[in-house]
């Protein structure tokens, strides 16, 4: 499918500021000495989520319409998405804002950060959602989109927190939420390798038996001119990724979201200030990257029409020469592999 | 010079109008109701009432709206710029007073000197009637369609056989078939028709059977697929006919009471008898009956014996019948196996499939019709095993005799003419050949006098031939010897020979709706040098070229003149009785074309400047004592007669002054605005008792008389053994008594492929010793939603297909060591040129091939020189040969030696790796007429005010 | 009720037919435009009906099969529940599933949804269009009766597709998935179209395998 700016912002921008969020708010209640960090990374997360918002609204090529889409909360995951992070933006807001204007006690900054982190879990849960309910976009459909999408956004969130406090401190954070983002970031290359694994079935899985009505033998695509890319009307099947570029893209993936930030925050080898910074920056671009793989390498259901789809070779078939064959060659002075 | 008038159509609630008219994005002619909406065509569809498409469209007819405003149409008379060389596209607009002065000004000259010095060829022409009557009257020899590099193999073979053939001229009987067999046939032809009856067939459970290198379209609809090597089908229908007269399973009957299998052939080497059938004083064939008397074919009413040895006055004589089974005796499944690659138990099961369905399971018609002989049938027998039959077997150098082979086949069935087996289409049957020449002596072409005869026709001795000793008399060398029943011309001939003034040097070609410097040329670098060659003075060799052309073509850069033809939907024309008909096995039919749109201003419609041209030069008949004749075509269809006085014109029905008289009658001149206003068509629907057996068929050869089908109600005797054939052989052997040829080659070539019966002989290409080194054979197919090079400008067609590999069975492939993907040279005797390879299970392994005309020529058809169609897409046509390497005198063309068909499927290559990743070889771009194309960047097609503009520019 | 449109494949040929003059009608219909870009060079453009060709099997054993895909207006439509805003709905009287332009905001979730890739997207005018079933020509009670299918089915020049009421049992539609297997496409994705394929169906040789060896054994 091809990415687009606007989800690619919404969706990273959203996780991360509820990560943040969440990180901030946890830091609150279990750890009184980085309270500090709470506006601040309200504020944050308001910022963050705003230009994800904002973002987002591009994505609706017919604004004018756009009043309407909070009529389907009943069955549409974008009408929900549209209500939950449309509330929590706002409350995030509230929380950033209220404060400047009104005394407010520690309980009830406390108090706020708890709503705030179960609104942008629930944005978090309902973005995730709309991805991995759709049974047409075969790699998505599945558990794992959710767990991967919030999981993302946590860690990347997290790494901020921890980086903020890095710079504060000029030095190594520790405590449990540094072992939690350490765990987290190796949990998160579990999922992703689940994820991988689970994208590559899918780009396998769907079949010319069901898709056509013929048995599953080799099928080959007669390609006409309109199952052929470059498919601008048709967004959802984009070009398929060439093996090689889904290859390095997964590695520049798992370098920038999880190996290069885990061995600048494990391995002390310079200032721990900008170590985490940098951490912390390039799993928010990691997170970037992971995205844009998530939309470019999906398999969507129609793919198996398309033109530039993988054609699978059969099990069974082999081009091997019969005997028959060769005794046809010769008979016009042919031979295997003679370079005619 | 108008147009007539605009039809007004028939105004819908909604405030849209709709014409009737006839489509032509293809040959088919299908019947076609345009819709139009402010001023804009808003539909096209099929007419439910017209007898060729009942209501269907197809993809190209429906897309016929984006041809109307295609940005490659032309709308003035172009010249070339003065200074710029042919081919460089380098025209300038200019007025019709211009053009028409300029080219009536080289007209007069040559119509004053040597009228042969005009060569008028037209291609895709449907008005060939009238293209044929301007040449006639202009005086040269030299005129023809489009039929040499299209399919004269397959109206020669049939026209010599049974008097009508495939497509125009005839039709598989799919509504009472079981058992159908489609030889040769790519995925449209004929378009629509063919697809209503294939359905039908599907509906009724018939059997389908292909025969074809190359699965797809049709053919995936097939039941078996038989892939066979290209060029072999002439052994694989001997080897069927051995099987069918091994097991007994041929209509013995129908083959001596309607064909001349049972004639006496004298037997009677080394003198001009030999091979000619026994007559008698009135010039009737003789049978011989059971009981070894000798009497007339009419006389024996059916029961002249096929087999046999006879002594008649002294002179061996044999059945046609038995001299045809000794060829059949060594024409074994085995032999054809090891030519085909179809195995031999297939073409026993194939053979025998046939001949059980056509004599166990015949249909019963409770139809009672009365033949030739006098006796009534109560019903009508059919054989219900049909064929169908095109290009596979056309375009091959030994297309004609295994046309030939094809239609004797059918004969053994006994299934010509009959229920589920082949029909006529009027006006077919004709007589076999039907009865038109060309005038065969030089004297018959003078100057500015109208040619003697028809220009085209169907020679029946070599004394019919149009040579002076060995000379052609043509420019394209037809009726010559060294193609002697050229019935099309010989179109692909032109343009070498004018180049080297062989058999002279022309003055001013004039190429009418022909794509001649690109698609429908061979060895086509070289063609086009050619057409821009100029002698050591400068000048062009062929000193004018004069092209009228709708759109910018590859060919409208090389003329000198350009005249903007109309649309289709633009003008006046007919689909006649006197041309290709539209008629269908169940009667004659034809159609017309009205304007649905104004041309534009600068733009008329080539008939209507044809006609204008004809009267600047006061040709015969377009001017009769100083006085106009026709005003321009819608006139001419209206009232030109074959003969002033016939009552037989263009359009058959609503005849009579008042439009009451059918068939023959005086000219009306309310006709085209009579069919216009009944849907555009006119047809008839023959009594039943007339629509079977027509050959023979009393009842109908008397109305084909009336009809003037047929100048007389002769019945019309099958050819299972051609006499006319055995005159050239005769004259090959130096034993014929009239014309006969000096040179040794050719006489040889008419002693070896004239035979009076079906044979097989290796295409002339395989003859070729060079060609042992390339072992596959390349081919090309027609894909459904071009015609030829006419979609590739259509923005809606060419979205469906714009680029074409280089199709290749992967076993084929993997044993030379090549990939799916790749890019390959594919070398030719004549040269090379790069493709991309596909790998497709649908292909015979010796066979490559890849789709017809969709590659374009940088610069033309107003797209973009980086379209796809330049720069991805291929054109085979460059390494075709276009001649043989053979040794005798004068140039030989890749023809078929008997026809001059065009040989395009006989070309050999080799295929292997490419360093190149590109299309190779490239023709320079060439100036468009219009680059405006190029900057819309969006077409959002729309009749509706509100909706969205029509071809919106932007960035 | 529920309008749907069979195709047989054993009748369709693969010529485009219908691909076309959907595009022919729709252009400037109801719901158009169906736009193209970049017409007069490299070419792409909207279309509602995509034939798809493709061939299996292994030489000399294949086949070669065409399948025209537009919308299935499917029974679960998964088009229709993702979409926030309503444009993309199912109709309950006949079943055609369409969508309203005017509140349809083009966030193309709807063509994620579907399972068959017959969503098409208009970024010009920021909306989501498909195939309506011709929903325009078959209430517009001014056309005559023949018009009043979808173009699709009036051109297609084997008669391979048909059109009707797949719920009426004495439908044409009805009769022909019952009697001849009718079909659907990627049933697994569970969203039930109403739009059903009939399968190829082979004529067989009338003589048996046994008798042809026999004679080719005994004579040839
Ligand atoms: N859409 C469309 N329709 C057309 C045309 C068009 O350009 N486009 N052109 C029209 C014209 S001018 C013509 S002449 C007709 C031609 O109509 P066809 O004859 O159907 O067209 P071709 O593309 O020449 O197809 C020839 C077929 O013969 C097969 N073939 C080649 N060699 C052999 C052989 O040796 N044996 C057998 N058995 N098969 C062989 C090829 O694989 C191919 O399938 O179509 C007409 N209809
Ligand atoms: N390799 C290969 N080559 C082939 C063939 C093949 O099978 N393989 N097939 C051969 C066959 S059978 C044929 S018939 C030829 C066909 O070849 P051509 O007869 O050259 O046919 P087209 O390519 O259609 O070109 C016809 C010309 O007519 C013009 N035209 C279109 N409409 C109009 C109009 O309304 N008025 C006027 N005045 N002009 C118009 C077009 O612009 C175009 O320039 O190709 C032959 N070439
Ligand atoms: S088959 Fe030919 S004539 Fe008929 S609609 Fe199609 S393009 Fe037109
Ligand atoms: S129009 Fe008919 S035959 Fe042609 S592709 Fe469509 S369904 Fe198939
Ligand atoms: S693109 Fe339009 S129709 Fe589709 S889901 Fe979005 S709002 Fe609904
Ligand atoms: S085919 Fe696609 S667009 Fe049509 S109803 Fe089903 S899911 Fe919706
Ligand atoms: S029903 Fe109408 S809109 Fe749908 S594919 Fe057919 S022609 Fe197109
Ligand atoms: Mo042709």
């Amino acid at each position: 499918m091809r990415p687009t700016g606007p989800l690619l912002l919404i969706t990273v921008l959203q996780g991360v500021s509820g990560g943040l969020v969440l990180s901030v708010a946890a830091l609150w209640w279990l750890m009184p000495a980085d309270r500090w960090l709470l506006p601040m990374g309200l504020w944050g997360a308001f910022v963050i989520a705003s230009v994800g918002g904002v973002a987002s609204l591009f994505h609706m090529h017919k604004p004018k319409a756009g009043r309407f889409i909070l009529r389907r909360l009943k069955t549409s995951w974008l009408s929900r998405e549209a209500l939950t992070t449309g509330i929590y933006v706002p409350v995030l807001a509230i929380l950033v804002i209220v404060p400047h204007l009104l005394l407010v006690a520690p309980f009830w900054y406390g108090i706020g950060s708890v709503i705030a982190s179960g609104l942008a879990l629930i944005a978090m849960y309902v973005t995730a959602m709309l991805y991995a309910t759709i049974p047409a976009m075969r790699s998505w459909h599945t558990p794992l989109t959710v767990v991967s999408m919030m999981w993302v956004g946590l860690v990347a969130g997290t790494a901020l927190t921890e980086a903020r406090i890095a710079i504060a401190i000029g030095g190594h954070p520790g405590g449990p939420l540094h072992l939690a983002l350490l765990g987290g970031t190796v949990i998160l290359a579990g999922i992703k390798w689940l994820q991988y694994r689970y994208f590559s079935e899918a780009r396998q899985a769907i079949h010319a038996s069901t898709g056509t009505g013929m048995p599953a033998a080799p099928y080959r695509l007669i390609d006409s001119g309109t199952t052929k890319l470059p498919y601008r009307t048709q967004t959802q099947v984009w070009p398929s990724l060439e093996p090689g570029r889904r290859a390095v893209l997964y590695m520049v993936m798992g370098l920038s979201l999880i190996l290069v930030p885990f061995v600048l925050e494990v391995l002390p080898m310079g200032p721990r200030a900008i170590e985490w910074a940098s951490a912390a920056g390039i799993m928010v671009c990691g997170a970037f990257i992971e995205r844009w793989i998530f939309f470019a390498d999906v398999t969507h259901s129609s793919k198996i029409w398309f033109g530039d789809e993988l054609q699978r070779p059969s099990s069974v078939s082999s081009n091997r020469v019969s005997p028959d064959f060769a005794r046809r060659l010769k008979q016009v002075g042919m031979h295997r592999h003679d370079g005619l | 010079m108008a147009i007539g008038n605009i039809n007004e159509g028939t105004n819908s609630p909604d405030g849209a109008t709709r014409i009737h008219t006839t489509c032509y994005m293809c040959a088919c002619r299908c019947g076609i109701e345009v819709t139009v909406e402010n001023d804009r065509i808003r539909f096209i569809s099929g007419i439910p009432e017209n007898p060729v498409n009942r209501g269907v469209w197809c993809a190209k007819g429906g897309a016929g709206i984006m041809t109307e405003y295609s940005p490659a149409r032309l709308t003035t008379p172009l010249i070339r710029e003065p200074g710029a060389e042919r081919g460089t596209g380098k025209l300038v607009p200019t007025d019709w007073d211009t053009v028409l002065g300029m080219v009536e000004g080289w007209l007069r000259e040559i119509r004053r000197t040597d009228p042969r010095q005009l060569a008028y060829f037209t291609g895709r022409d449907q008005m060939q009637a009238f293209n044929g009557f301007w040449a006639k009257q202009f005086g040269t020899p030299n005129w023809a369609a489009h039929g040499g590099f299209c399919s004269v193999n397959m109206a020669a073979g049939g026209m010599y056989s049974v008097g009508g053939s495939f497509w125009e001229f005839g039709w598989p009987d799919l509504d009472h078939a079981r058992w159908f067999m489609m030889l040769g046939v790519a995925e449209d032809h004929p378009s629509n028709p063919l697809k209503l009856a294939i359905a039908r067939l599907k509906d009724r459970g018939g059997r389908f059977v292909v025969v074809n290198p190359i699965r797809s379209g049709y053919g995936a609809l097939a039941d078996e697929w038989v892939p066979i090597r290209p060029g072999t089908d002439g052994a694989f229908i001997l080897a069927l006919m051995h099987v069918l007269y091994r097991e007994q399973l041929y209509d013995r009957d129908y083959l001596m009471r309607y064909t001349n299998a049972p004639a006496l052939v004298q037997m009677a080497p080394g003198t001009a008898r030999d091979g000619m059938f026994l007559k008698n004083s009135e010039g009737e064939m003789l049978v011989a009956l059971p009981s070894g008397a000798i009497v007339p074919y009419m006389e024996a009413k059916g029961h002249g014996v096929l087999e046999g040895a006879f002594v008649h006055e002294g002179q061996n004589v044999r059945p046609a019948f038995s001299l045809f089974l000794e060829r059949l005796g060594t024409a074994t499944p085995e032999w054809a196996e090891r030519l085909t690659g179809v195995p031999k138990k297939t073409i026993i099961r194939l053979a025998m499939e046939m001949g059980i369905t056509a004599m166990q399971h015949p249909v019963m018609l409770p139809v009672a019709w009365q033949d030739m002989y006098g006796d009534t049938h109560q019903e009508t027998l059919g054989r219900p095993v049909a064929f169908h039959a095109m290009r596979g077997l056309a375009a091959h150098t030994n297309g004609f005799q295994t046309i030939r082979g094809l239609f004797d086949l059918m004969m053994m069935l006994g299934t010509v003419d009959v229920p589920g087996g082949f029909r006529y289409k009027s006006p077919y049957p004709k007589p076999i050949p039907p009865r038109v020449k060309p005038a065969p002596n030089p004297t018959d072409y003078q100057p500015s006098m109208a040619a003697k005869a028809p220009l085209l026709g169907y020679p029946t001795t070599p004394d019919d031939l149009l040579v002076e000793g060995d000379r052609p008399i043509r420019i394209d060398e037809a009726y010559s010897w060294k193609y002697p029943l050229a019935a099309h011309g010989v179109i692909q001939n032109v343009i070498r020979n004018a180049y080297s003034r062989e058999p002279y040097g022309i003055d001013t070609l004039m190429i009418y709706m022909a794509n001649v410097a690109w698609n429908s040329t061979w060895n086509t670098l070289t063609t086009r040098d050619m057409l821009a060659a100029k002698d050591e003075e400068g000048n062009y060799l062929i000193p004018h070229v004069v092209v009228i052309d709708a759109y910018d073509s590859e060919t409208v850069a090389f003329a000198d003149v350009v005249l903007p033809d109309t649309t289709y939907l633009e003008r006046w024309d007919a689909a006649s009785l006197q041309d290709r008909p539209i008629s269908e096995p169940e009667g004659p039919a034809d159609s017309i074309r009205q304007p649905v749109l104004a041309p534009p201003a600068g733009v008329r419609p080539a008939a209507d400047v044809l006609i204008e041209l004809a009267t600047r030069l006061e040709l015969p008949r377009f001017v009769d004592k100083g006085v106009r004749q026709f005003r321009d075509y819608y006139d001419f269809i209206q009232t030109w007669e074959t003969e002033p006085g016939s009552g037989v014109g263009i359009l058959a029905g609503r005849r009579g002054q008042d439009g009451t008289k059918n068939l023959v009658g005086e000219p009306n001149l309310h006709q085209l605005q009579t069919y216009a206003n009944n849907k555009a068509f006119w047809s008839y629907e023959l009594p039943e008792a007339t629509k079977y057996y027509r050959m023979a068929n009393q009842k109908y050869l008397e109305w084909a008389s009336d009809a003037k089908f047929i100048e007389s109600p002769e019945p019309i005797i099958l050819h299972f053994y051609s006499e006319v054939l055995q005159t050239f052989r005769l004259a090959g052997q130096g034993l014929w008594p009239g014309k006969k040829p000096d040179d040794f080659g050719v006489r040889n070539r008419l002693a070896t492929y004239f035979d009076p019966l079906p044979l097989w002989y290796p295409p002339l290409e395989e003859q070729v010793e060079a060609n042992r080194e390339f072992p596959l054979t390349i081919l090309t197919q027609r894909p459904m939603t071009h015609y030829h090079s006419w979609g590739s400008h259509n923005a809606w067609l060419r979205q469906l297909l714009h680029e074409n590999p280089l199709f290749m069975n992967p076993k084929m492939a993997e044993s030379l060591g090549l990939c799916d993907g790749q890019w390959v040279w594919i070398e030719s005797r004549i040269g090379k040129m790069t493709a991309t390879l596909r790998y497709s299970d649908a292909v015979e392994p010796f066979t490559v091939w890849t789709w017809n005309a969709i590659a374009k020529g940088p610069g033309s058809w107003g797209l973009d020189p980086l379209a796809p169609e330049a720069t991805r897409a291929v054109l085979i046509n460059h390494i075709i040969p276009d001649t043989l390497p053979v040794g005798y005198e004068g140039i030989w063309y890749n023809n078929d030696p008997i026809t001059g068909q065009a040989g395009w499927y006989d070309a050999r290559v080799k295929v292997y790796a490419s360093d190149v990743h590109e299309v190779w070889p490239q023709v320079a771009a060439r100036t468009p007429v219009n680059a405006e194309a190029l900057k819309i960047k969006r077409l959002a097609y729309s009749t509706q005010s509100s909706g969205g503009n029509h071809a919106r520019r932007g960035g | 009720m529920q309008l749907t449109i069979i195709t047989d494949l054993n009748k369709c040929v693969g010529c485009k037919s219908c691909q076309v003059s959907c595009k022919e009608h729709n252009t400037s219909g109801a719901f158009g435009t169906v736009p193209d870009h970049d017409p007069y060079t490299d070419p792409d453009g909207m279309w509602w009906n995509r034939i798809v060709g493709m061939e299996s099997g292994e030489y000399p054993n294949t086949n070669v099969l065409y399948l025209p895909k537009a919308c299935m207006h499917c029974y679960d439509a998964p088009c229709v529940p993702v979409c926030p805003t309503g444009a993309s709905y199912k109709r309950e009287d006949n079943g055609v599933v369409l969508v309203d332009y005017d509140s349809c905001i083009g966030c193309q979730l709807c063509m994620w949804a579907c399972p068959y890739g017959v969503r098409e997207f208009d970024e010009q005018q920021g909306v989501v269009k498909k195939c309506t079933m011709c929903i325009d020509r078959i209430e517009d009670e001014s056309l005559p009766e023949i018009e009043r299918q979808p173009a699709c089915v009036q051109s297609c020049p084997t008669h391979a597709r048909t059109f009707g009421d797949l719920e009426d049992p004495d439908s044409e539609v009805a009769k022909l998935v019952a009697q001849r297997q009718g079909f659907t496409l990627l049933p697994e994705l569970g969203a039930r179209p109403a739009v059903h394929y009939l399968p190829r169906r082979q004529v067989p040789v009338i003589l048996d395998e046994s008798e042809v060896l026999r004679i080719m054994e005994e004579r040839y």
